[in-house]
């Protein structure tokens, strides 16, 4: 097994005895939760199909969005957690790369993301559909919108862990959470438009409406992976000079 | 190559006669928050060499410890250990080959003493039973097995199981070079003695301390920090041959006498630089 792996399943184990885990997963089940609650709260769907910005999928977008933002502080402060704590020098001591142990981060924050977010998703869907807010031959375009939103939360994850190695513990959990909310958040109540990372979360508030929702989605997930992928660099760097 | 090999060249009258550098620092700086801890700092100790590192203040010999392996970052300076150049980016394995135990408890209050150890042996790159037959020999060696312990948490075990683990995960692999930053507090003072005692003699440490007098039993040299920079090195009998106590003060005094010794009349001479 390569160090890189030791030390995914290192990060896995420390989220999951911290509790930490339950609690992002939790939040992230929660958004579909507050989907299904706005379906309850907007009664029937309207007559002759879908509506202009439907309540249902709007309060799906914010509330995935809100939950990407507790994964993040989450994240942020199990990272500062285990530098403040020592451990990190610990393992970059016992030959264990600063890379490494960042991408291990990366790795396991992005695996809760996609994981959490899927199982999310379903929820929504259900709720979406059972609302009448989309048609069930919808079901892509609702898929391209979530992964592009995936992909948003995956750059918060790259947010979280600029925060975790800059800052100490309670203050990069509550950073991390204020900033990626703020970013996931906003985008979700913005104009539906692919020009930005995180993007996305306009595009899923409208995908029942856009004319190519498949590629919207996907160009969304493309910008902001590359946004998350710039974020992971600037991480490193910074990771590659901090005391431990 | 057999195992004996490193012992018989260790043993071999040309490594005595050469005494190679197993840690150099030359011209350390560093400056955290605006306050200069580390302003031209220069250290050397010789392959399996025993130096006492007092600082004053205290962080700053930490904190020297910490750029040593590679966990804090200097200013300026260079530093060499175990015969390689810390900037040397080709020094492969660089990391391998020295080892670092910080004060207190770092490692997670979830793993088992087993389990850090074996972590510790991954992260080395040792597999399968090469791999296993080391984490038992350690446990053994340290003494983590008493009463199941190794298998049990560390949280449910104690502080001081924790450094007792933390310093035998620090020896998987047999570095050559050891630093320990006020090691094992929270064990009693012949335990530490014993368990520091087990580090191989041809094993160089440097043992940064803020009580000198109990860890000056590991230690045959000594060296005080003082305003960034290595105000003393001497040998440990040095203290005891001018009746000083191996304590902050005494230490503190016998820099003071090597800076400025007195004149056979009586005098103090006018303070000289102290060579490190």
């Amino acid at each position: 097994m390569s160090a890189t792996a030791t030390l995914v399943r290192l990060a896995a184990l420390e989220l999951w005895t911290s509790f930490r885990l339950l609690a992002a997963v939790a939040a992230l089940l929660a958004s579909g939760g507050v989907a299904l609650v706005a379906a309850e709260l907007a009664g029937p769907p309207a007559a002759g199909g879908s509506v202009a910005r439907a309540p249902v999928v709007a309060w799906y977008g914010i509330a995935l969005a809100g939950g990407m933002a507790v994964v993040a502080g989450l994240i942020a402060g199990a990272v500062a957690g285990e530098r403040h704590r020592g451990f990190a020098g610990w393992l970059v001591s016992r030959s264990a790369p600063r890379a490494s142990l960042l991408v291990a981060w990366f790795t396991v924050g992005s695996a809760v993301v996609i994981v959490g977010g899927v199982a999310s998703g379903a929820v929504g869907w259900l709720a979406i559909v059972s609302h009448g807010a989309a048609l069930p031959g919808q079901a892509a375009a609702f898929a391209a919108a979530l992964a592009g939103c995936l992909a948003a939360g995956i750059g918060g994850i790259a947010v979280a862990l600029l925060v975790g190695v800059l800052a100490p513990p309670l203050a990069a959990g509550a950073l991390a959470l204020l900033l990626v909310g703020a970013w996931l958040v906003g985008t979700s109540v913005a104009l539906p438009t692919d020009a930005y990372p995180g993007g996305a979360f306009a595009t899923l508030a409208a995908f029942h409406l856009a004319d190519r929702p498949v590629a919207d989605g996907l160009r969304t997930a493309g910008i902001a992976l590359a946004a998350a992928a710039a974020l992971l660099v600037v991480a490193l760097a910074a990771f590659a000079r901090v005391d431990l | 190559m057999t195992a004996s090999t490193p012992d018989a060249l260790w043993a071999s009258r040309s490594v005595r006669h050469l005494r190679p550098g197993g840690v150099v620092c030359r011209d350390v700086r560093r400056t955290v928050r605006g306050r200069r801890l580390l302003d031209g700092a220069s250290l050397a100790v010789p392959v399996g060499g025993r130096l006492l590192l007092v600082g004053d203040p205290p962080p700053a010999a930490s904190l020297l410890l910490r750029i040593l392996a590679g966990l804090a970052r200097a200013d300026a300076g260079s530093v060499q250990l175990a015969g390689v150049d810390r900037a040397d980016p080709g020094a492969g394995g660089w990391a391998g080959r020295i080892a670092y135990v910080g004060p207190g408890a770092v490692l997670p209050r979830w793993l088992a003493p087993r389990e850090a150890l074996d972590l510790a042996a991954r992260l080395h790159g040792y597999a399968g039973d090469e791999r296993a037959r080391m984490v038992e020999a350690a446990v053994v060696r340290y003494g983590l097995d008493a009463g199941g312990g190794a298998d049990r948490p560390m949280r449910r075990s104690g502080t001081a199981v924790a450094e007792r683990t933390a310093l035998a995960a620090a020896l998987v692999g047999s570095p050559e070079v050891l630093l320990l930053d006020d090691p094992l507090r929270a064990l009693d003072e012949d335990s530490r003695i014993r368990l520091l005692g087990l580090v191989p003699k041809r094993t160089t440490m440097v043992i940064a301390s803020r009580l000198p007098a109990s860890d000056a039993a590991l230690a045959t040299r000594v060296a005080l920090l003082r305003g960034g920079r290595v105000a003393l090195q001497a040998p440990l009998r040095a203290l005891a041959e001018r009746g000083l106590p191996v304590s902050m003060r005494g230490i503190e005094a016998l820099a003071e006498l090597v800076a400025r010794p007195e004149a056979p009349d009586g005098r103090r001479r006018p303070a000289r630089s102290a060579a490190p």
